[in-house]
C-alpha cells in the first residue's frame, strides 16, 4: 500500500537581504490515513511553513528541496494546474486568525460557490445547496448565507473557514493554529467539531499548534519542531510521558496547571535561522549541553519503537 | 405580470454590481456630509454636475451660431445682451464659455477614462505578477512619468494631429502612469492580504484571485485619482490649446484657445475675453479637486480601518 503522506528530507528556505533563512531543514515525517498528527514548537520554528509547503502556497522565490509524497504524487514537482486542483479537494488548510481570511467584499455564499465551481463542474444551484448544507453542519443558519464576512463573529468566521475547507471533503486537513485567536469556549467548540469530523469522514488531521493541552487531547502522534528541524517524533502518550529531547521537556515543563506555583520557561529565545548554532541547534539553551552538542549535529534516532529524537543523550532520558 | 417580474430580476442582476458599487461609494459620502472632507466632496460633486449639465444642454442654452466668428460687433464690453461681452472676432464670450464646457468635459472623459482603462489593468497585472515583468513595467511607466507632462502631450499632439479625440489620447499617455502606480501599489498591499492566501489555499484560479479578490479591493481608490487626474486633464488640455496644439479652429468652444487669443487685448484694458474662460478653467478644476481631495480623505481612513 502506498503511504498516505510521506515527507522526505524536506528543506524550505526563504531568501532575505541578509541571506537564506532555513525555515525547515531535512524534515522526514510520515502520516497514515485517518491519523491525527500534532506539530508543536515555538513561534518561528517552521510549523506554519510546513503546512504551507504541503499545500504549495509558499511565497514565490521560496526554495523548496526534497519530496512530499501524497498518495504517490510528489507534490513539489506537480504542475501548477494539477496542484491547484488538489487544494481543498484533497488537502485543505484552516488558518489561524479567521478575522482576515474571508474576502470582505464577497458574500459568504459566493466564497463557497466560487470554490466548488473551481473544482467541480456542477450547476450554480447545486453549489449553493451544498454551501447551505456545509454551513448548517457547522451550526450557521442558512438565512445568513448571503451576509458579508464582517457580519460574523470570530468564532463564526472560523466555522465558516472550516466549512469552506471541508465542503469538498478532502482526505487531509491541515489546521494551522485554528483556535489561537479565539476564546476558550469557542476553542473547545472548534476542537470538538474537528474531532467529530475525523470520526465521520475518517479524515487525517495535521494539527499545528503551540498548545500542548490540545495535542494531548486529540492527537495520536506528535512531531516537535525546533528551529526548523524535527527534534522529536512519537506517539502522544510516549512524548508526554517520556520526552526524550530536552526541548520537549522544556515545553512540557512550561505548561501552566492549576497547581502551578512557579512558572518554568526555556531560557533564551529561538536562534536566528540565517546563521543557526553549530551542532545541535538547541545547545545554547539546553541545560544538559556538552562539548559534543556544539560540535556534532545529533541524528534523529529511534530510541524506542516509533519514538524518535535528535539528541546525543536521548537514551539517558529513557 | 410574471414576465415583468422576470424582467425586473434580469435587470437587477445585470445592474446589481455597478449599482452596489456606486451605493457603497455614496454611503460614506452621505455619512460624512457634515465633516470638512464631506462638505468639500459635496461642493465638488455639485460643481461637477453643474458643468456636466451645462455641457450636455449647451445647444439648448445658447444657439451655436453665437459662437461663430463675426456673429456680432467685436470687443463689446459685457452688457445686457452679451453678458460676458464679445471677443476680438465678434463671438459671444458667454456662448463660447458654455460650449467650452462641452469640449473640456469631452476631452476630460476621453483622457481620464482611457488612462483608467489602460492604466488600471496594467497596474493590477504588474503588481500581481511581480518579478521582472513588474520591474520592466515600472521602469517604462516611471520614465513616462518623469517626462514633463505638458511637453509630452504637446509632442504627441504634434505627431498625431489636432482634434478632440487626438488631444484626449495625447493626454491619456500622461496619466496612464498615474493610474498604473496607484493601482500597482494598492495591488501590492492587497496581494499580501490573508484572504488572498486563503483563496489560494482553497484552490482558486489565478484569474479569480486577481479579479475577485484583488481588483475589487483595489478599485476603491480609483474615484480619488479619477477626480484628481480629471482636474489635471482640464489644465493640460487648456495648456495645449493655449500653445496652439489643441483643437481645430472651428470647435465651438475652447477655453484654452480663447484665453490664448484674448492675451493680445489684455494690454488695452479688455479683460472680459480672458477673465471668463480662465474663470471656467479654475472653477472646473477646483470642483474636481475638491471632489478628489474630499473623497481621498473619506476613503483612505476607511481603507486603513478595514485593514487594521
Amino acid at each position: 500500500m502506498e503511504t498516505f503522506l510521506k515527507i522526505d528530507d524536506l528543506s524550505v528556505g526563504y531568501w532575505t537581504r541578509r541571506g537564506k533563512v532555513g525555515a525547515l531543514v531535512g524534515i522526514r515525517l510520515e502520516m497514515s490515513e485517518g491519523e491525527t498528527l500534532g506539530i508543536v514548537g515555538e513561534t518561528g520554528c517552521g510549523k506554519s511553513t510546513l503546512g504551507k509547503a504541503i499545500l504549495g502556497i509558499l511565497p514565490p522565490l521560496t526554495e523548496i528541496q526534497g519530496h512530499i509524497f501524497f498518495r504517490g504524487r510528489d507534490l513539489p514537482r506537480l504542475g501548477l494546474e494539477e496542484y491547484r486542483r488538489l487544494r481543498a479537494k484533497e488537502i485543505a488548510l484552516i488558518f489561524q486568525d479567521p478575522m482576515t481570511r474571508l474576502n470582505p467584499l464577497m458574500r459568504i455564499e459566493n466564497h463557497f460557490v466560487e470554490e466548488i465551481l473551481a473544482h467541480e463542474s456542477v450547476s450554480k444551484a447545486e453549489a449553493r445547496s451544498r454551501a447551505r448544507e456545509a454551513l448548517l453542519s457547522m451550526g450557521i443558519h442558512e438565512s445568513r448565507i448571503r451576509n458579508y464576512p464582517h457580519e460574523f463573529s470570530g468564532g463564526m468566521r472560523q466555522r465558516i473557514m472550516i466549512a469552506l475547507a471541508l465542503v469538498l471533503k478532502p482526505s487531509l486537513l491541515i489546521a494551522d493554529e485554528p483556535t489561537t485567536s479565539l476564546d476558550v469556549i469557542v476553542e473547545s467548540q472548534i476542537l470538538e467539531i474537528l474531532q467529530d469530523l475525523k470520526r465521520v469522514y475518517h479524515m487525517s488531521l495535521q494539527l499545528i499548534t503551540h498548545n500542548m493541552g490540545i495535542v494531548a487531547e486529540i492527537c495520536d502522534r506528535v512531531a516537535v519542531l525546533y528551529a526548523g528541524k524535527l527534534v522529536e517524533l512519537g506517539s502522544a502518550h510516549d512524548v508526554f510521558h517520556k520526552p526524550l529531547h530536552p526541548y520537549t521537556q522544556g515545553l512540557l515543563a512550561s505548561i501552566i496547571h492549576l497547581d502551578t506555583k512557579e512558572l518554568h520557561s526555556i531560557e533564551g529565545s529561538p536562534p536566528d535561522l540565517i546563521s543557526p548554532p553549530s551542532g545541535c541547534r538547541f545547545h545554547p539553551r539546553c541545560p544538559y549541553a556538552q562539548q559534543i552538542c556544539v560540535e556534532k549535529e545529533p541524528p534523529l534516532v529511534e530510541f524506542q519503537k516509533g519514538h524518535l529524537a535528535a539528541c546525543h543523550f536521548g537514551d539517558t532520558f529513557l | 405580470m410574471g414576465q415583468d417580474i422576470q424582467q425586473q430580476r434580469i435587470i437587477t442582476k445585470i445592474l446589481g454590481k455597478p449599482v452596489r458599487y456606486v451605493r457603497s461609494l455614496f454611503r460614506p459620502l452621505v455619512r460624512e456630509r457634515r465633516t470638512l472632507p464631506g462638505i468639500l466632496s459635496w461642493i465638488g460633486l455639485v460643481m461637477l454636475l453643474g458643468f456636466i449639465f451645462i455641457g450636455i444642454f449647451a445647444p439648448v442654452l445658447v444657439p451655436i451660431q453665437q459662437t461663430n466668428a463675426l456673429a456680432y460687433p467685436i470687443l463689446l464690453p459685457p452688457n445686457a445682451q452679451h453678458w460676458m461681452g464679445t471677443d476680438g472676432i465678434g463671438r459671444d464670450v458667454f456662448a463660447r464659455v458654455i460650449w467650452g464646457a462641452r469640449t473640456s468635459l469631452t476631452i476630460m472623459a476621453i483622457g481620464a477614462l482611457l488612462a483608467l482603462i489602460v492604466g488600471f489593468p496594467i497596474g493590477l497585472f504588474s503588481g500581481y505578477v511581480g518579478g521582472w515583468v513588474d520591474r520592466a513595467l515600472v521602469l517604462v511607466m516611471d520614465s513616462v512619468y518623469a517626462f514633463p507632462g505638458l511637453l509630452l502631450a504637446a509632442l504627441i499632439a504634434a505627431v498625431i494631429g489636432k482634434g478632440i479625440f487626438n488631444i484626449g489620447i495625447a493626454i491619456t499617455v500622461i496619466y496612464i502612469p498615474l493610474y498604473f502606480r496607484v493601482t500597482r501599489s494598492q495591488t501590492l498591499s492587497t496581494r499580501e492580504e490573508l484572504y488572498v492566501e486563503a483563496a489560494r489555499a482553497l484552490g482558486a484560479r489565478s484569474w479569480t484571485i486577481m479579479l475577485r479578490y484583488i481588483a475589487f479591493n483595489v478599485v476603491i481608490v480609483i474615484p480619488v485619482i479619477f477626480s484628481l487626474s480629471a482636474a489635471d486633464t482640464i489644465l493640460t488640455a487648456a495648456g495645449l490649446s493655449y500653445l496652439g496644439l489643441g483643437l481645430e479652429i472651428d470647435v465651438p468652444g475652447d477655453w484654452g484657445r480663447d484665453l490664448s487669443d484674448a492675451q493680445k487685448y489684455l494690454g488695452s484694458g479688455i479683460w472680459w475675453t480672458s477673465l471668463f474662460p480662465g474663470l471656467m478653467i479654475i472653477l472646473l478644476t477646483i470642483g474636481l479637486s475638491f471632489l478628489g481631495e474630499g473623497l481621498s480623505d473619506i476613503i483612505n481612513p476607511l481603507l486603513r480601518k478595514e485593514r487594521s
